[in-house]
């Protein structure tokens, strides 16, 4: 190799990366405010900008929440926007209340994909997560955290999640999906299964799980880079990005304390 | 000596219950075969009740029908062992009747050679996976048995193949005998799967493969997709064809599928293959 093929090709502009989170807010949950303390932790951790959007399509639909043991309102159903929303080319797309806490979901872009989805969830506290759409459906898939890149073939994946959507009630027929509900996790799934040729293709999903707490949290705090969650009892975890199911303790001022103490650690090298 | 037609063929066999047809079951086979292999030779071994039902349309697919009515022994498997010897074939693929194909295995044929008879081993899920559930096989696992399926198995016109299947014949026709030296078997007659496990143990010649971790079948019992037996899979699940190809739950099953619930054979199953082959069946 001679010293011109080592040069960085100047006519070719670098591509522009970032996170896109959809943030509707609610009665009950300020999804914006998460979203905006969300954004600073992605700057600090990843080195990336955010833009939060607000969907078109955001439907209306309940959620369990393990605050109060209700269902509430919640507007997320425009995940299928994404596409066309993100201003990047190389896109994190996030839930609001999945707080970026190290970097390791920007180094899954040394994969190469179209698009990269999770399919594995731990949750820290013990509560059952189901494995499947149903007792006879197929593998779940996480809408929480999802990346992607420009191509044909993810701008395919988007329409078809789109037009699930949509035709919702014939697909989750379809699908043996037993929840009633339109969730974009299920879209997201049945979308892969399509586009993979109908088969289970593992190629798409990330190395690694999204981890989960699911109860109620009364605080969270960042001692020798550690995250201790309190909640019924206190959890002590490795300081790593944490999908919070509180809304509750989301929208106190404690949440911003918590990404200001995150904000004094030593941001990763950012390559 | 058998009389051998041809080079290479699928054969089943299909003798009917007052529960099954398996004449039917064996129709939509050849049908099947038909349709998604190149080698399309196939055969099927009658009882003389069954054969009094094959029709035209039967004799339009299938290249011989192949009457027999020697019984040693006792059960629905006892005249199992026979197939080699009626067997039209030099190299024979012996199906199981609700067995069915979505994309050529061709190129199968060259693995099978590797040795002279060849057992599928181990089975998966509709999902394609390989399947670690061992609730129908618990005999197998008391026994140490090897875990092969008689449901797709292959043999080539040898001396060892007829080993094996003289091996067979003496654990069908002593049953009784073999039972009590098993653990945990409580089977009344014996079962291919048993038998040839069991065989494939004894003989000093390999009877399956397991580098080839291609040569098996999708199972549809319940138990293997981690669903309760009390209802047929097809009460579960979502199927349709798709050119050769059968979606199970909007799957893909590239693997052969072992059906195994015979309701599963439609008559609009069977007309879909009817429109498809034989128009070109000359």
């Amino acid at each position: 190799m001679n010293g011109t093929n080592n040069m960085p090709n100047l006519n070719e502009s670098a591509k522009s990366r970032g996170a896109v989170i959809f943030a509707t807010n609610t009665r009950e949950t300020d999804y914006v405010a998460i979203a905006e303390q969300n954004a600073r932790l992605i700057q600090h951790f990843l080195g990336l900008p955010t833009t939060i959007v607000g969907a078109t399509d955001t439907g209306t639909n309940r959620r369990f929440s393990s605050d109060t043991g209700q269902f509430v309102e919640w507007k997320n159903f425009g995940r299928h926007e994404a596409y066309e929303s993100s201003p990047y080319d190389e896109t994190i797309i996030l839930d609001a209340d999945y707080l970026i806490l190290d970097d390791s979901i920007g180094q899954l872009f040394e994969c190469p994909f179209d698009y990269l989805l999770f399919d594995r969830n731990h949750t820290i506290d013990g509560v059952y997560e189901p494995s499947v759409m149903g007792p006879h459906s197929l593998p779940f898939v996480w809408a929480t955290a999802v990346l992607f890149r420009r191509s044909e073939k993810t701008k395919m994946f988007f329409e078809l999640v789109a037009r699930i959507k949509r035709n919702y009630d014939y697909y989750r027929l379809l699908y043996n999906v037993r929840e009633g509900n339109y969730r974009n996790d299920y879209a997201f799934a049945i979308a892969h299964y399509i586009l993979s040729g109908y088969s289970l293709n593992r190629k798409s999903f990330a190395p690694h799980t999204i981890t989960t707490f699911a109860g109620a949290i009364t605080s969270m705090e960042l001692r020798d880079n550690r995250v201790v969650v309190r909640s019924d009892q206190a959890y002590v975890l490795p300081r790593q990005s944490l999908h919070v199911m509180s809304k509750r303790y989301l929208t106190t001022p404690n949440l911003k304390e918590f990404v200001d103490q995150c904000l004094s650690t030593t941001p990763p090298k950012v390559s | 000596m058998p009389k051998h037609y041809a080079a290479q063929g699928f054969l089943t066999v299909a003798i009917n219950t007052e529960a099954t047809d398996y004449l039917r079951l064996a129709y939509l086979q050849a049908l099947n075969i038909q349709a998604t292999q190149r080698i399309k030779n196939c055969s099927v071994i009658v009882d003389s009740a069954t054969l009094e039902q094959v029709t035209d349309q039967h004799r339009a697919v299938f290249e011989h029908i192949i009457p027999t009515n020697r019984v040693e022994g006792q059960g629905p498997y006892a005249n199992e062992w026979h197939t080699w010897w009626l067997s039209p074939y030099k190299e024979t693929v012996k199906l199981e009747s609700d067995l069915l194909f979505t994309r050529s295995i061709d190129h199968w044929w060259t693995a099978f050679r590797l040795q002279d008879v060849c057992l599928s081993h181990g089975c998966r899920d509709y999902q394609q996976r390989l399947s670690w559930v061992r609730k129908y096989r618990q005999i197998f696992d008391a026994n140490r048995l090897p875990d092969v399926y008689n449901g797709l198995m292959y043999w080539r016109y040898s001396e060892t193949s007829r080993q094996f299947f003289e091996l067979a014949r003496q654990i069908f026709a002593n049953w009784a005998d073999v039972r009590a030296e098993l653990k945990n078997c409580d089977d009344p007659y014996p079962t291919t799967d048993v038998v040839y496990a069991l065989v494939a143990k004894i003989m000093d010649a390999p009877c399956y493969n397991p580098s080839l971790d291609f040569v098996n079948f999708v199972h549809m019992k319940s138990g293997i997709q981690g669903w309760c037996d009390d209802q047929p899979w097809t009460e579960y699940c979502v199927t349709e064809q798709d050119g050769d190809m059968i979606r199970i739950n909007n799957i893909n099953q590239t693997a052969p599928v072992h059906y195994h619930e015979k309701s599963f054979a439609t008559d609009e199953l069977i007309e879909y293959y009817e429109r498809r082959v034989i128009p070109t069946i000359s």
